[in-house]
């Protein structure tokens, strides 16, 4: 059985190939049927999986050696342990049930085919980053996630606001990705080897090394772990490296749903949580991924707070959650991280699903302030959006609760010094989740509609296609928060230490509790019972709500400090002169300097007779004059 | 014989050769260039039958004398070049063939002057001789050449034909 | 006796005469004329050859020789007559057609 689990891998990459080669030639529903059985043979083999793995084996399997270079070797193969299955099994469940909701809501599209070809791309290479048991194969998933990201929100590529977000996050995570790429370059020429659990034997040694750059020494695994870092905060959206995400809405809501929510942002979570030997031994490294993770988290909630765009309100809201999950991995909480990425992958899902759900109905319209009312005609994509609305609020019960409550008592509990300040960061900000969550569904489901009475007739319950995925991600919200996952993970990620006694745990559960209540209260006075607060606030707080309006101008920021740079010095420099007159001036200047040699050749042809018989003759002498005379 | 009268012999054909030449490639009518080549081939038949080759003299006298240069004064005629005596004779920059000519000339010179001749010359030639080894051990050049003397013909035919113009009755 | 090197020496004449007149002259039937005179010299020189190595594969040589000078006489002038027929020119130096 251990081979097999290579057809975890292939069964999306045939699905790929196929769609993409043949799809344009088959009927839609071909393809459709090729897309989603090819991950749910992926489901199935990853339920194997975990169903080994509970038996307590891990299992490593190389199936082909890729590089074989002195003392570098890498090779494709798989490390299948606690944590892989659990990942696993989120990219493939919730993944085959995104595939199942495009059907219905891709329904149409002339780029069909492309569609399924590139998601079923992006399953293979998120399985691939998972699945890996190399830094390599690490990080080629990586950029493998990062090209289809690119491809799935640049699909409506005609809509130049869409080819320019892919752009964006394409860039974006490239930035990221170089750090990433130096820091695992650091890494081999420190250990020289990128196996995982080579790694993780060797690293030990380095610990008291530092590396001397001119002049000033640093701690090499700190370095290595905060280049590795970079990479995360750009995959995954964290401080400063998040402008992608809220841009990349552009693309189809099933698309947000599966990477901008549940798998490929939290890429940067597994790593960090995959290399936690590695970040066990740097004390900086922790921190600085703790305090990013949280500041990240409290920084885009609050610009959450005022959006009008629903997509975007839950962008910003995803960017908030893996806040949570970094902060988790900071206070050496790694189980509770991936605890809250495995909830969290089910409730966004759903938010993200149910939002299209409500476009689907709505004819494209994504401002909330012009629905209204949307619960009597879409009763299924109501309750299920409620439902994932308390899970993130973090009502006792739900999923979510279980998830975020582990991290906020591991935060206040932590040895660490930055313990506590994560934990009001974090608290706060559960209580900016709840109210911005329910800012969505008071002001698009409940109250009157804003629109015209044309439109209102046109709102429908998504057809079954698309709501049974729905339900089916509900009821997860609900009940996957019951299994353990920190105890599962415990043999491979260890427990975290704490340094305040249990009793407090109960104090540290209520404080969560109330955020949340506090939160859903505010949203319900500010738009159920006085409606007029919101304009109120506005008005009286005019310059605050601007700067959160326009998302503090850190895209404006940006493109001051970065972009307008590079483009003025790519016109000037690389245009003027490398390309017109260095290229152009060797390829055109060649051909100029031959012709003109010929020319200064070519008289010596004067096709009269006797000028050859001069030439033949001093030939001749030559000969005499050397050969003979020898 | 007297090795002076030969060495005499010798000397003064070595001069009319010269002055022949020269006269061939110096006059400046046609004719009389041909004419000179006339007996400048004849002198060179002489020079054949001193070194004792006698069907090589008779063979020069009546393919060289009788028929190329019967075809050179027919071509002559035929080309009716009556204008010729006002054009220039020689060609721009004549001097560099000159000297081109004399530089080869002194380096064949160099060379040749140092020549050994043995003592064991040609006494006779046989022409039966000459006949037999033609058709035995040259026999495949000889018919090569036959071959050759055809193609000449017709070669020289075809390119000196008169290419029928529009109007001309076939 | 007249040595060898002395018939050799006629031959090197006559040639580099016939060849000055072939670069010199401008008419092409006397062109042709002096090729007819390093023909000649060549032969004098194989026969010379023949006679003092006792040898008369020489005087065969001769013979091919004197039967492709007139083959190539042939030609030449064919040539002659057609370049002068079609272009009226016959000076050397105005046909240069295969100017480079």
């Amino acid at each position: 059985m251990e081979k097999y689990y290579v057809l975890i891998l292939l069964f999306p990459l045939a699905g790929f190939l196929f769609n993409i080669l043949i799809g344009r030639f088959v009927s839609t529903k071909f393809v459709s049927w090729v897309g989603n059985l090819s991950v749910f043979g992926s489901l199935v083999f990853s339920l194997f999986t975990i169903s080994d793995v509970f038996q307590g084996k891990t299992i490593e399997y190389n199936f082909y050696t890729w590089i074989l270079s002195d003392d570098l070797k890498v090779s494709f193969g798989y490390l299948i342990d606690q944590l892989t299955a659990i990942m696993l099994f989120v990219v493939c469940f919730v993944g085959w049930l995104i595939h199942i909701y495009s059907v219905g809501y891709m329904h149409g599209d002339p780029g069909y085919p492309r569609y399924f070809a590139y998601l079923n791309l992006f399953v293979f290479s998120m399985l691939l980053l998972v699945m890996g048991n190399n830094l390599v194969m690490l990080y080629f998933g990586w950029e493998a996630v990062g090209l289809c990201s690119y491809f799935l929100i640049a699909f409506w590529y005609q809509k130049k606001s869409a080819s320019d977000a892919g752009k964006k996050a394409f860039i974006v995570n490239r930035i990221g990705d170089f750090g990433f790429a130096i820091g695992i370059f650091l890494l081999f020429i420190s250990v020289y080897t990128l196996n995982y659990t080579d790694v993780f034997q060797k690293i030990p040694e380095l610990q008291d090394k530092t590396l001397n750059i001119l002049g000033w020494h640093i701690d090499l695994i700190t370095l290595i772990a905060l280049l590795l870092f970079c990479g995360a905060i750009g995959k995954s959206a964290q401080i400063p490296l998040y402008v992608w995400l809220p841009d990349a809405m552009e693309g189809p809501t099933p698309v947000s749903a599966l990477i901008h929510a549940a798998t490929m942002v939290t890429a940067g979570v597994f790593m960090v949580s995959r290399l936690s030997p590695l970040y066990n031994l740097s004390e900086t490294a922790l921190a600085v991924v703790a305090i990013t993770g949280a500041v990240t988290a409290f920084y885009s909630a609050t610009i959450g707070l005022v959006q009008r765009d629903m997509k975007r309100i839950i962008a910003y809201s995803t960017i908030s959650q893996i806040g949570y999950m970094f902060a988790a991995s900071g206070v050496v909480a790694y189980g509770a991280g991936v605890f809250h990425l495995y909830t969290h992958a089910f409730f966004k899902a759903l938010l993200f699903l149910g939002a299209g759900s409500v476009m689907h109905a709505m004819a494209g319209e994504l401002d909330i302030y012009k629905m209204g009312g949307l619960r009597k005609k879409m009763p299924i994509t109501y309750i299920t959006f409620l439902i994932a609305a308390l899970t993130i609020a973090g009502i006792p019960g739900l999923s979510g609760f279980f998830s975020k409550d582990e991290i906020l008592w591991y935060a206040f509990a932590s040895a660490k010094p930055y313990g506590k300040f994560v934990w009001i960061l974090l608290t706060i900000t559960a209580a900016l989740t709840a109210f911005y969550t329910f800012r969505i569904v008071f002001v698009a489901f409940h109250g009157k509609f804003r629109g015209t009475e044309e439109e209102f007739k046109h709102v429908h319950e998504s057809p079954p296609i698309m709501t049974i995925p729905l339900i089916i991600l509900a009821v997860g919200s609900v009940f996957v928060g019951y299994f353990s996952v920190p105890h599962f993970l415990e043999p491979l990620l260890g427990e975290p230490k704490l340094a305040v006694s249990l009793q407090q745990e109960k104090i540290v559960m209520a404080v969560s509790i109330i955020a949340g209540l506090v939160g859903i209260a505010t949203a319900w006075y500010m738009y159920i019972l006085r409606p007029t607060v919101p304009e109120n606030l506005t008005n009286t707080f005019k310059g605050f709500y601007k700067v959160l309006w326009n998302k503090y101008y850190v895209d404006e920021l940006y493109s001051f400090l970065f972009v307008r740079p590079t483009l003025w010095f790519a016109d000037k420099f690389i245009e003027k002169i490398t390309d017109i007159k260095i290229i152009e001036g060797i390829v055109n200047g060649i051909p100029a300097l031959i012709y003109k040699i010929g020319s200064l050749i070519r008289p010596v042809q004067t096709g009269q007779l006797q000028q050859y018989a001069i030439f033949m003759i001093l030939g001749i002498i030559v000969f005499v004059l050397v050969i003979l005379n020898m | 014989m007297n090795p002076i009268i030969e060495h005499a012999f010798f000397i003064y054909f070595f001069v009319s050769l010269c002055i022949l030449s020269i006269a061939v490639i110096a006059s400046k009518n046609i004719i009389h260039s041909a004419f000179s080549l006339l007996i400048f081939l004849l002198h060179i038949a002489a020079v054949f039958l001193f070194l004792n080759a006698e069907f090589l003299m008779i063979i020069q006298i009546i393919v060289y004398v009788g028929g190329v240069l019967a075809l050179f004064i027919f071509a002559i005629m035929v080309m009716n070049l009556r204008e010729e005596l006002r054009h220039k004779r020689f060609v721009r920059f004549s001097f560099l063939g000159l000297a081109v000519s004399l530089i080869f000339f002194a380096s064949l010179y160099i060379f040749l002057s140092n020549v050994k001749s043995n003592q064991n010359v040609l006494t006779y030639s046989d022409t039966n001789l000459l006949g037999k080894l033609l058709y035995s051990y040259y026999l495949l050049p000889f018919e090569i050449l036959s071959l050759v003397l055809l193609i000449a013909l017709i070669g020289g035919i075809i390119i000196a034909k008169k290419t029928p113009v529009d109007g001309d009755r076939r | 006796m007249i040595p060898l090197s002395w018939y050799l020496i006629l031959s090197a004449t006559l040639f580099s005469i016939g060849l000055m007149g072939f670069i010199i002259r401008r008419d092409l039937i006397v062109m042709l004329m002096c090729l007819e005179i390093m023909f000649n010299s060549v032969n004098v020189a194989l026969a010379s050859f023949s006679y003092y190595n006792s040898n008369l594969s020489g005087q065969i040589f001769v013979l091919f020789s004197i039967a492709i000078a007139a083959c190539e006489a042939v030609i030449g002038l064919a040539i002659v007559l057609a370049i002068v027929r079609n272009t009226g020119i016959n000076h050397s130096d105005e046909i240069n057609n295969l100017r480079g």
